[in-house]
Protein backbone atom coordinates (compact mmCIF):
# COMPACT_ATOMS: atom_id res chain seq x y z
CA UNK A 1 0.00 0.00 0.00
CA UNK A 2 1.18 3.20 -0.99
CA UNK A 3 1.79 6.12 1.52
CA UNK A 4 -1.56 7.98 1.74
CA UNK A 5 -1.95 11.52 2.39
CA UNK A 6 -4.81 13.91 3.25
CA UNK A 7 -4.52 17.80 2.58
CA UNK A 8 -6.44 20.19 5.67
CA UNK A 9 -5.46 22.74 7.68
CA UNK A 10 -3.26 19.80 9.42
CA UNK A 11 -2.16 17.32 7.13
CA UNK A 12 -2.42 13.65 7.91
CA UNK A 13 -0.04 10.89 6.22
CA UNK A 14 0.48 7.23 6.95
CA UNK A 15 4.02 6.22 7.63
CA UNK A 16 4.95 2.80 6.28
CA UNK A 17 8.64 2.07 6.33
CA UNK A 18 8.38 1.94 10.22
CA UNK A 19 9.12 -1.55 11.80
CA UNK A 20 7.67 -1.97 15.78
CA UNK A 21 8.93 -3.87 18.38
CA UNK A 22 7.32 -4.61 22.06
CA UNK A 23 9.78 -5.28 24.82
CA UNK A 24 8.35 -6.60 27.76
CA UNK A 25 10.34 -6.59 30.82
CA UNK A 26 10.87 -5.33 34.47
CA UNK A 27 11.63 -2.21 33.45
CA UNK A 28 13.25 -1.08 36.77
CA UNK A 29 15.92 -3.81 36.46
CA UNK A 30 19.00 -2.44 36.60
CA UNK A 31 20.25 -5.22 33.66
CA UNK A 32 17.44 -4.34 31.66
CA UNK A 33 18.14 -1.05 31.50
CA UNK A 34 22.39 -1.21 30.91
CA UNK A 35 21.15 -4.39 28.05
CA UNK A 36 19.51 -1.65 26.39
CA UNK A 37 21.34 1.04 26.19
CA UNK A 38 24.31 -1.72 24.92
CA UNK A 39 21.99 -2.44 22.18
CA UNK A 40 20.82 1.00 21.65
CA UNK A 41 23.05 3.38 23.37
CA UNK A 42 19.66 5.49 24.79
CA UNK A 43 18.90 5.69 28.41
CA UNK A 44 15.20 4.48 29.11
CA UNK A 45 12.44 6.47 28.60
CA UNK A 46 10.49 8.26 31.56
CA UNK A 47 7.04 7.24 32.38
CA UNK A 48 5.02 9.05 29.99
CA UNK A 49 7.69 10.11 27.86
CA UNK A 50 10.22 8.79 24.71
CA UNK A 51 13.66 8.42 24.33
CA UNK A 52 15.12 9.02 20.64
CA UNK A 53 18.52 7.54 19.70
CA UNK A 54 19.08 8.21 16.07
CA UNK A 55 15.98 7.18 13.81
CA UNK A 56 14.81 5.12 16.72
CA UNK A 57 12.04 5.50 19.02
CA UNK A 58 11.76 3.92 22.75
CA UNK A 59 8.15 4.92 23.94
CA UNK A 60 6.83 4.04 27.41
CA UNK A 61 3.88 2.09 27.43
CA UNK A 62 3.39 1.06 30.47
CA UNK A 63 5.58 -0.08 33.84
CA UNK A 64 6.45 -3.23 32.30
CA UNK A 65 6.23 -2.24 28.16
CA UNK A 66 8.05 -0.09 26.15
CA UNK A 67 7.28 0.20 22.51
CA UNK A 68 10.90 -0.02 20.02
CA UNK A 69 9.96 1.82 16.74
CA UNK A 70 12.30 1.98 14.00
CA UNK A 71 12.83 2.56 10.10
CA UNK A 72 12.80 -0.73 8.26
CA UNK A 73 15.99 -0.87 6.69
CA UNK A 74 17.40 -0.67 10.31
CA UNK A 75 15.25 -2.72 12.08
CA UNK A 76 16.61 -6.39 11.33
CA UNK A 77 19.90 -5.06 12.55
CA UNK A 78 18.16 -3.23 15.70
CA UNK A 79 15.93 -6.89 16.70
CA UNK A 80 19.39 -8.98 16.30
CA UNK A 81 21.05 -6.27 18.75
CA UNK A 82 18.52 -6.05 21.48
CA UNK A 83 18.05 -10.07 21.48
CA UNK A 84 21.83 -10.68 22.08
CA UNK A 85 22.01 -7.85 24.59
CA UNK A 86 18.68 -9.27 26.55
CA UNK A 87 19.68 -12.69 25.89
CA UNK A 88 19.13 -14.76 28.94
CA UNK A 89 17.08 -12.40 30.96
CA UNK A 90 12.96 -12.38 31.76
CA UNK A 91 12.02 -10.65 28.39
CA UNK A 92 9.76 -11.12 25.93
CA UNK A 93 10.91 -9.46 22.38
CA UNK A 94 8.59 -9.58 19.68
CA UNK A 95 8.31 -7.61 16.42
CA UNK A 96 5.46 -5.83 15.71
CA UNK A 97 5.52 -4.19 13.13
CA UNK A 98 2.80 -5.69 10.71
CA UNK A 99 -0.23 -5.69 13.70
CA UNK A 100 0.46 -1.39 14.16
CA UNK A 101 -0.28 1.58 11.89
CA UNK A 102 1.68 4.62 11.81
CA UNK A 103 0.52 7.98 11.12
CA UNK A 104 1.79 11.94 11.28
CA UNK A 105 -0.33 14.81 11.76
CA UNK A 106 1.91 18.18 11.07
CA UNK A 107 0.28 21.37 11.16
CA UNK A 108 0.52 24.28 13.34
CA UNK A 109 -3.05 23.02 14.42
CA UNK A 110 -1.69 19.75 15.39
CA UNK A 111 -3.24 19.45 18.59
CA UNK A 112 -6.32 20.87 18.07
CA UNK A 113 -7.40 18.45 15.64
CA UNK A 114 -5.72 15.65 18.65
CA UNK A 115 -8.12 17.29 21.44
CA UNK A 116 -11.32 16.66 18.34
CA UNK A 117 -10.77 13.11 19.17
CA UNK A 118 -9.11 11.79 22.25
CA UNK A 119 -10.01 12.66 25.89
CA UNK A 120 -6.53 14.04 27.20
CA UNK A 121 -5.35 17.52 27.66
CA UNK A 122 -3.18 18.46 24.85
CA UNK A 123 -2.01 21.78 26.38
CA UNK A 124 1.54 22.19 26.35
CA UNK A 125 2.18 22.27 29.48
CA UNK A 126 0.08 19.08 30.36
CA UNK A 127 1.74 17.22 27.05
CA UNK A 128 5.05 19.18 26.14
CA UNK A 129 7.19 18.06 23.54
CA UNK A 130 8.81 14.36 24.03
CA UNK A 131 5.35 13.21 25.60
CA UNK A 132 3.82 9.93 24.74
CA UNK A 133 0.21 8.89 25.67
CA UNK A 134 -1.90 5.95 25.25
CA UNK A 135 -5.65 6.94 25.05
CA UNK A 136 -8.27 6.33 22.32
CA UNK A 137 -9.27 8.07 19.40
CA UNK A 138 -13.10 8.13 19.06
CA UNK A 139 -13.64 4.08 19.04
CA UNK A 140 -10.30 2.76 19.16
CA UNK A 141 -7.07 2.70 21.06
CA UNK A 142 -3.95 4.30 20.13
CA UNK A 143 -0.61 6.07 20.97
CA UNK A 144 -0.02 9.83 20.84
CA UNK A 145 3.85 10.71 20.65
CA UNK A 146 4.47 14.72 21.34
CA UNK A 147 7.73 15.19 18.15
CA UNK A 148 7.34 18.22 17.63
CA UNK A 149 5.36 21.52 18.31
CA UNK A 150 3.66 20.74 15.08
CA UNK A 151 4.04 17.54 14.78
CA UNK A 152 2.60 14.55 16.32
CA UNK A 153 2.63 10.68 15.49
CA UNK A 154 -0.18 8.43 15.98
CA UNK A 155 -0.10 4.34 16.28
CA UNK A 156 -3.10 2.39 16.28
CA UNK A 157 -3.61 -1.07 15.06
CA UNK A 158 -3.50 -2.08 11.80
CA UNK A 159 -7.29 -3.43 11.69
CA UNK A 160 -8.66 0.20 11.80
CA UNK A 161 -5.95 2.08 10.25
CA UNK A 162 -8.79 2.90 7.58
CA UNK A 163 -11.36 4.16 10.69
CA UNK A 164 -8.14 6.12 11.76
CA UNK A 165 -7.44 7.83 9.21
CA UNK A 166 -10.52 8.79 8.15
CA UNK A 167 -11.21 10.38 11.52
CA UNK A 168 -7.78 12.24 11.55
CA UNK A 169 -8.87 13.24 7.95
CA UNK A 170 -12.56 14.58 8.80
CA UNK A 171 -11.29 16.60 12.08
CA UNK A 172 -8.59 17.94 9.99
CA UNK A 173 -10.56 18.96 7.18
CA UNK A 174 -10.45 22.35 5.96
CA UNK A 175 -13.35 24.40 7.43
CA UNK A 176 -13.38 22.44 10.60
CA UNK A 177 -11.21 24.75 12.22
CA UNK A 178 -12.38 25.24 16.19
CA UNK A 179 -10.57 28.61 16.15
CA UNK A 180 -10.05 30.67 13.60
CA UNK B 1 -17.61 12.92 34.06
CA UNK B 2 -15.26 11.45 36.02
CA UNK B 3 -11.74 11.60 36.10
CA UNK B 4 -9.10 9.10 37.64
CA UNK B 5 -5.42 9.66 37.60
CA UNK B 6 -3.64 6.30 37.30
CA UNK B 7 -0.71 5.85 39.63
CA UNK B 8 1.18 3.66 37.60
CA UNK B 9 1.50 5.61 33.95
CA UNK B 10 0.81 9.03 35.95
CA UNK B 11 -2.06 10.01 33.81
CA UNK B 12 -5.17 11.74 34.59
CA UNK B 13 -7.67 9.45 32.59
CA UNK B 14 -11.44 9.87 31.61
CA UNK B 15 -14.12 7.81 32.84
CA UNK B 16 -14.33 6.73 28.97
CA UNK B 17 -11.17 5.47 28.84
CA UNK B 18 -11.23 2.97 31.74
CA UNK B 19 -12.81 0.00 32.74
CA UNK B 20 -14.65 -0.28 36.16
CA UNK B 21 -13.69 -3.57 38.21
CA UNK B 22 -16.40 -3.47 40.94
CA UNK B 23 -15.83 -3.17 44.68
CA UNK B 24 -11.62 -3.58 45.54
CA UNK B 25 -9.80 -5.28 48.84
CA UNK B 26 -12.10 -8.31 48.45
CA UNK B 27 -10.99 -11.62 50.05
CA UNK B 28 -11.01 -14.69 48.02
CA UNK B 29 -13.04 -17.33 49.70
CA UNK B 30 -11.94 -20.49 47.24
CA UNK B 31 -12.17 -24.57 47.60
CA UNK B 32 -12.39 -25.01 50.87
CA UNK B 33 -14.54 -22.74 52.09
CA UNK B 34 -17.66 -22.15 53.52
CA UNK B 35 -20.78 -21.93 51.36
CA UNK B 36 -21.42 -18.54 53.08
CA UNK B 37 -18.19 -17.33 52.38
CA UNK B 38 -17.64 -17.91 48.98
CA UNK B 39 -21.29 -17.04 48.15
CA UNK B 40 -20.29 -13.43 50.08
CA UNK B 41 -17.16 -13.42 48.55
CA UNK B 42 -18.48 -14.36 44.60
CA UNK B 43 -22.17 -11.53 45.17
CA UNK B 44 -21.55 -9.54 48.41
CA UNK B 45 -20.84 -6.18 47.15
CA UNK B 46 -21.09 -2.79 49.30
CA UNK B 47 -23.26 -0.24 47.18
CA UNK B 48 -22.93 2.56 49.74
CA UNK B 49 -24.45 6.11 48.98
CA UNK B 50 -20.96 8.07 49.68
CA UNK B 51 -17.63 6.57 50.15
CA UNK B 52 -16.52 3.55 48.41
CA UNK B 53 -13.28 2.11 47.30
CA UNK B 54 -13.69 0.66 43.85
CA UNK B 55 -10.97 -1.39 41.19
CA UNK B 56 -10.34 0.65 37.45
CA UNK B 57 -8.38 -0.32 34.96
CA UNK B 58 -6.72 2.03 32.79
CA UNK B 59 -8.20 0.19 29.96
CA UNK B 60 -6.93 2.48 27.26
CA UNK B 61 -3.91 3.43 28.58
CA UNK B 62 -1.03 1.58 30.50
CA UNK B 63 -3.46 -1.44 31.19
CA UNK B 64 -2.99 -1.82 34.49
CA UNK B 65 -5.35 -2.60 37.05
CA UNK B 66 -5.44 -0.10 40.54
CA UNK B 67 -7.58 1.20 43.31
CA UNK B 68 -9.74 4.47 43.97
CA UNK B 69 -11.22 6.06 46.71
CA UNK B 70 -14.38 8.24 46.00
CA UNK B 71 -17.47 9.60 46.58
CA UNK B 72 -20.41 7.65 45.04
CA UNK B 73 -23.01 10.75 45.89
CA UNK B 74 -20.90 13.33 44.62
CA UNK B 75 -18.55 11.64 42.48
CA UNK B 76 -15.69 13.11 44.69
CA UNK B 77 -12.02 11.78 44.56
CA UNK B 78 -10.26 11.42 47.44
CA UNK B 79 -7.41 9.30 46.03
CA UNK B 80 -5.76 6.20 43.60
CA UNK B 81 -3.52 4.23 44.21
CA UNK B 82 -1.55 1.04 43.45
CA UNK B 83 -3.17 -2.44 43.62
CA UNK B 84 -0.65 -4.40 45.51
CA UNK B 85 -2.19 -3.47 48.57
CA UNK B 86 -4.53 -5.39 50.71
CA UNK B 87 -5.35 -1.89 52.76
CA UNK B 88 -6.19 1.51 51.49
CA UNK B 89 -2.38 3.42 52.43
CA UNK B 90 -2.14 6.14 54.52
CA UNK B 91 -2.43 9.36 52.58
CA UNK B 92 -5.71 8.05 51.06
CA UNK B 93 -7.09 7.41 54.57
CA UNK B 94 -5.93 11.00 55.64
CA UNK B 95 -7.61 12.66 52.45
CA UNK B 96 -10.48 10.67 53.36
CA UNK B 97 -10.58 12.01 57.18
CA UNK B 98 -9.85 15.31 56.36
CA UNK B 99 -13.01 15.57 53.97
CA UNK B 100 -15.34 12.85 55.89
CA UNK B 101 -14.23 12.74 59.42
CA UNK B 102 -15.76 9.54 60.89
CA UNK B 103 -15.54 7.29 58.38
CA UNK B 104 -15.46 3.86 57.97
CA UNK B 105 -15.90 1.08 54.91
CA UNK B 106 -16.21 -2.68 55.71
CA UNK B 107 -12.95 -2.96 58.03
CA UNK B 108 -11.20 -0.30 57.24
CA UNK B 109 -11.81 3.31 59.20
Amino acid sequence: MPNREFQGYVNVSQIMDQSMFTLRANLASTKIKAALKLAMSVALPKPGACATAGACTLAWMSPDELLIIAPSAEAQKLYSSLDTALSGLHVLLEDVSDARAKFILTGAHVREVLAKLAPMDTHPAQFPVGSFNRTRFAQVAGAVFMEKDDMISLICFRSVQDYVFALFSAAAAHGSEVFQ
Amino acid sequence: MLILNCPYCGRDKDETELAAGGEAHLTRFGPGSSDQDFEGYLFGRANPKGLHFERWRCAAGCGKWFHAARCTATLEVFGTYKAQTLEPPRVIKDAITAKRPGWSWRNFS
